[in-house]
């Protein structure tokens, strides 16, 4: 018998162990990317920011978009226009150019089908009038060109199956000259040498584009083949300065190639750059690129191109995402778990002392916004129109951030109503906040006005997808007001919105929501009540906007969820008639078919789980919460030894070292779930759990003690006090990690091992469960 | 006189009632250019005892610049894994090619299909020979034996494949000729029959190549498969079903005098569309989980779901409040189909019927079940 004790003792040891190792895995468990939790509100755009998008400041390197600019090819369709005549539609010549399939357009004119493949396209109708073969001859050399440098094609070859059987004749590429050469019409002429510059450009021949580019782009700036080929151009430069400034001309002459501007722009040579700017509006591109991924402070450049480029919009660009490294220095730590921003740089001392450098970030960052706003508060009377309303919108965002609500308010109420688009999406946002720090937050007309200003942001997430994060952002905020107000519902509601929002998409395809992910921020934040009210919002008939909004994707249809959690609140607070009273009311099946209780609640929670070795457990124990309450509350009443013995079990068993701790808890330990990651740890929660039960057995001990108090049996004397040593035991180590913690507080086993081994030794019990190891606990 | 007429009845009805059924070959169409199956689709045949498939081999389209017949979208990774039901291979040629060929270009056409389906079947029994040589080489838990010696897998694999051959009982043409291609067509399909001397020829019969028989033609082939179904692009919304209807149907099977012998093919997929208001939004290809998740998305008829909350799928973001309708025949409509094709044309119990097509969304969407009742119908 004597191997089964040892064997207990083994098995709470490894669970010791498990412990540490689950918070070891929420270390490095689970994790979004920086810029996954980064917060942003500020937004607003002027119309030319399109190009710029890959530039806002992001955690990564360039900010992802879902979107590209198309403006560079509407220009080109343009000119396709303008030379073949009025009756041409621009559209119609996208639809050819950059919407069909090199493969499609051969096929189509080689089976002489193209009026019929591209029925009613205006560009084909005029390409196939006899005096524009030219122009026909030219689309069909760039649509079979592309295939020079992506054979991708549906053709396989009869002798081969498998990979690498692609079959496809290639466009002839051998007397380039002649093609430029023979052209008459000088737009022709032009596009031949483009193609041509381009295809040499990836043929690795650095002559022939800059000549080729000297030769027919110099003289005729007028079309937008110009800035593509400068860049081609450019690329072929050894001189990096030049190549710099080259790269900026094209930066500022076309949208398509600014994202490879910048991933081809040479750094740190900003004054031999500038040097060889002609003027001002040059020199305020050059250092505008220069800024445009600095993730630092940057108020010198903005006020470097202030001075020569009031108006432009790469200054707009910069203050904006001057806002947002601000919203990130400060927002991020203030409104996520992980407490940093989610850019850090090089030789912040994070771990030295986190605190104080955190406080010492905060100054210097709040110093900084007020620099800032300072700047743009003493420009923004010279500025004019979209700029103004811009910098106006920005200023107030800096007050948000500051948490000055009036000054926000004083500039948000400056943005007119002429203002565009996005500028109104801000001014919405900059709304909400306001409501959210001076209104009453309770009521209904404000609640709905709250739902306005959300939707108008929503509405726009189609067209933008970086959107989700003003959404992330705003909704993090607007709980944490609502948390204020003590209302923990609507602030449970509204993080889980959040949440939802936060990776731009729901995790819908990855994981199903199931009921923990309901009531996962509720189990660490709700009181019964608390439950109570969300019960009656999810069963509300007529929802007010507001409600209905907060609800959508966050509250589940199935009631259940929520009365089990009220009854486990209600448990852990041993209010046991509230828990009987509310498990009593759900359906009898519920823990046999929902989340891991099948799994988890199957054992007999009478036997202590300490006791048994693994072969002796059973796992087929139909467990209902009711019934196990309901018999609590009868032992209760009937006070025996031998009632309150299996109630010390029962407690025993409901704390985490127990095989029903999933009455208590829905977690063993927390860290281990997504829950635990996004809204934080729970431990603090749950060491409260029961008076403490949860990790300290108190309660469990205090049945026990009661139990020997009672008891006239020898045999069940034995077991209470070989239970109150393990209880002594299990809540000595369950606050004491550390050696050096044991060394000066160590581990003394109490009167009850003694009598054990020296009253009770020859009880049945004592046969069974005596070991050496236990005995060696008495000194 | 009214006994007469109560006999007369009865014995209609008796009549109808009572007809034999038949046993037909159970088979589906696989059309996909991936064929590698797993352990999900071994019991979906399993289930649905299907015996036989169309697997589409490649297609054949005309290359305008080469100005020659090509194959295209050869199928890839020819693993059916524990599945072995009998296979006929078939090849899509498009009008064009029988229309643009010379006759030396269809001779050699049919040369090279006879000599590319070879070629598959080899891959196919590579496939198998492998599956065979594992586990003959790496037996259940080898790992835990022993004694356990590895034999060579290469030799092993070798005799494996030497057992088997390429044999196929059938070869089905799939082509939507017209009356001007039709006498190409024809030739070439008399061309292919030289190359499979052991195997049967079918063709794929379109509705209006049944109905319209005498412009037609009937293809010189051992059997035809009737494709009892019309189908459209899924983004045309002007179409009110695009998989077709029964009573489409019965408007092209309007006589029982077609001169081949026919095999049956049935419709057998869906999708589901979203709508906001009555806007068209976008398609969901993959609805499935979707649909199981009575939180986000609530049923509001048999086949109409309302999102309960905003969500991105691909490039569109759908709005709580948005519908999704699910377009598929009914199961009432595939029956009345059946009845509509026994009417008219013989069946009996070499008669393959095949749905189109084998993947597992389209048959959780209808059911083993229901599936299997489909063939005891016939």
């Amino acid at each position: 018998m004597e191997p089964k004790t040892y064997l207990t003792i083994m098995r709470v040891f490894s669970s010791l162990l498990l412990v540490f190792s689950i918070q070891v895995s929420f270390a490095c468990g689970w994790s979004v990317s920086p810029e996954t939790s980064r917060l942003a509100l500020f937004k607003a755009q002027r119309e030319g920011f399109f190009k710029l998008t890959p530039f806002y400041y992001s955690a990564d390197y360039y900010y992802s978009t879902n979107t590209v600019s198309g403006v560079d090819q509407e220009l080109n369709c343009l000119e396709w226009k303008k030379k073949l005549g009025n009756t041409v539609d621009p559209k119609d010549v996208h639809t050819i150019l950059y919407e069909t399939d090199g493969e499609v357009f051969e096929t189509a004119y080689e089976n002489k089908t193209l009026k019929k493949a591209f029925e009613k396209n205006t560009f084909i109708e005029a390409l196939l009038l006899s005096k524009n073969k030219a122009f026909l001859n030219y689309i069909l050399f760039a649509k079979k060109l592309e295939y020079n440098s992506n054979t991708d094609v549906k053709w396989e070859s009869w002798n081969q199956i498998g990979y690498n059987s692609k079959d496809h004749k290639l466009a002839e590429t051998g007397d380039f000259e002649k093609k430029i050469k023979s052209a008459k019409d000088a737009f022709l002429k032009q596009r031949y040498a483009f193609l041509i510059l381009r295809y040499s450009f990836y043929a690795q021949d650095k002559n022939e584009v800059i000549r080729l580019y000297d030769t027919y782009f110099t003289e005729n700036k007028n079309t937008i083949l110009e800035p593509w080929a400068l860049y081609y151009k450019a690329l072929c430069i050894e001189d990096f300065p030049l190549q710099n400034y080259l790269l900026s001309k094209v930066f500022a002459t076309c949208e398509e190639k600014s994202f490879a501007v910048l991933q081809h722009y040479n750094w740190k040579l900003t004054e031999q750059t500038l040097a060889l700017a002609q003027n001002d509006e040059e020199r305020s591109v050059i250092l505008s690129i220069e800024s445009f991924r600095n993730p630092a402070p940057d108020l010198k450049t903005i006020e470097e191109v202030y001075k020569i480029s009031p108006n432009s919009i790469n200054l707009s660009f910069l203050i904006g995402r001057e806002i947002n490294k601000i919203e990130d220095w400060i927002f991020t730590p203030q409104y996520t778990n992980d407490g940093s921003p989610s850019v850090v740089f090089e030789g912040t001392d994070w771990y030295g002392n986190y605190a104080k450098a955190k406080k010492e970030n905060f100054n210097k960052d709040i110093l900084y916004l007020r620099e800032l706003e300072y700047f743009l508060i003493s420009i923004r009377e010279q500025t004019s129109g979209e700029q103004k309303e811009y910098i106006t919108a920005a200023i107030a965002q800096l007050c948000f951030i500051d948490d000055d609500i009036d000054s926000g308010k004083k500039y948000t109420n400056m943005i007119s109503d002429k203002a565009n688009a996005s500028i109104q999406m801000q001014k919405n946002i900059q709304l909400a906040l306001v409501s959210l720090k001076q209104d009453d937050l309770k009521s209904e007309k404000i609640q709905n006005q709250l739902f306005k200003y959300f939707d108008s942001v929503e509405n726009l997430v189609e067209t933008d997808n970086g959107l989700f994060k003003n959404l992330y952002s705003l909704y993090r905020i607007a709980s944490a007001d609502f948390s204020k107000q003590g209302d923990r519902v609507t602030t449970g509601l509204l993080m889980m919105k959040s949440d939802l929002k936060s990776e731009g998409e729901y995790s819908y395809y990855g994981s199903n929501p199931y009921l923990y992910s309901y009531i996962g921020y509720f189990d660490r934040t709700a009181t019964v009540e608390d439950v109570d009210r969300l019960i009656a919002l999810q069963q509300k008939k007529n929802k007010t906007p507001f409600e209905k909004y907060i609800c959508s994707g966050t509250i589940s249809l199935n009631i259940n969820y929520y009365k089990d959690l009220k009854g486990t609140i209600a448990f852990r607070n041993n209010n046991l008639e509230l828990a009987y009273e509310t498990f009593a009311s759900m359906p009898k099946d519920f823990w046999d078919k929902n989340y891991a209780y099948k799994d988890y609640l199957n054992e007999n929670p009478f036997t202590p789980k300490i006791l048994q070795n693994d072969k002796e457990r059973k796992f087929d124990y139909h467990f209902n919460k009711a019934d196990f309450i309901a018999k609590l509350i009868q032992l209760k009443k009937q006070n025996t030894a031998t009632s309150n013995l299996q109630l010390a079990h029962a407690y025993f068993n409901v704390s985490y070292l127990g095989n029903s701790w999933m009455m208590v808890a829905y977690d063993w330990t927390s860290g281990e779930s997504y829950v635990d990651y996004v809204y934080g740890d729970n431990s603090e929660n749950e060491k409260a759990y029961q008076k403490g039960n949860y990790y300290s057995l108190t309660m469990a001990k205090m049945y026990y003690e009661k139990a020997l108090k009672m008891s006239k049996n020898n045999n069940e004397k034995a077991m209470a006090s070989l239970m109150i040593f393990e209880c002594n035991y299990y809540s000595h180590y369950a606050n004491i990690i550390s050696a050096e913690e044991e060394a000066r507080n160590p581990f003394k086993a109490g009167q009850e091992l003694v009598n054990f081994y020296s009253v009770y030794k020859t009880t049945p019990n004592f046969r069974k469960y005596n070991c050496p190891l236990l005995k060696a606990f008495i000194n | 006189m009214k006994n007469i007429i109560f006999i007369l009845l009865f014995v209609v009805l008796n009549g109808a009632t009572c007809e034999k059924e038949h046993e037909v070959i159970r088979s589906f169409c696989y059309w996909k250019t991936d064929l590698n199956f797993e352990n999900q689709d071994d019991s979906l045949i399993k289930d649905l005892k299907v015996q036989h498939m169309y697997v589409r081999f490649f297609d054949v389209d005309w290359n305008p610049y080469a100005k020659e017949p090509l194959p295209v979208a050869t199928v890839r990774n020819t693993s059916l894994n524990e599945s072995n039901p009998e296979i006929t291979p078939s090849i899509f040629i498009t009008n064009e090619v029988v229309l643009q060929a010379n006759k030396k270009q269809l001779d050699s056409l049919a040369v090279r299909i006879a000599k590319r389906v070879e070629q598959i079947g080899v891959n196919i029994n590579e496939a198998k020979a492998d599956k065979i040589a594992n586990a003959i080489v790496y037996p259940k838990d080898y790992y835990k034996q022993e004694n356990y010696k590895r034999i060579n897998y290469d030799s092993v694999k070798s005799i494996e494949l030497a057992k088997l051959k390429v044999d196929f009982k059938e070869v089905l043409i799939d082509c939507d000729w017209s009356e001007k291609s039709k006498d190409n067509y024809f030739y070439l399909l008399k061309q292919i029959k030289k190359g499979f001397p052991n195997a049967q020829i079918s063709s794929t019969i379109r509705l209006w190549q049944y109905k319209y028989a005498s412009k037609a033609g009937i293809p010189p082939v051992d059997k035809g498969l009737l494709m009892c179904y019309n189908l459209e692009k899924p983004d045309d919304f002007s179409t009110k079903n695009s998989i077709g209807t029964s009573e489409e149907l019965a408007q092209y099977i309007t006589h029982d005098q077609y001169k081949l012998k026919l095999d049956i093919a049935l419709p057998l997929y869906s999708w589901a569309v979203v709508f906001r208001g009555n806007q068209f939004k976008g398609i969901l290809s993959d609805y499935d989980q979707l649909r199981n998740d009575s939180i986000k998305l609530k049923k509001v008829s048999n086949t109409k779901y309302v999102l309960q909350d905003d969500i991105l799928v691909g490039q569109t973001y759908l709005r709580n409040g948005d519908e999704i309708r699910i377009e598929k025949i009914s199961e009432e409509e595939l029956e009345k189909m059946i009845s509509i094709v026994k009417s008219k044309i013989k069946i009996d119990n070499q008669t393959k019927v095949t749905f189109f097509s084998f993947d597992k969304k389209y048959i959780n969407d209808y059911g083993t079940q229901n599936i299997s009742n489909y063939y005891e119908s016939f």
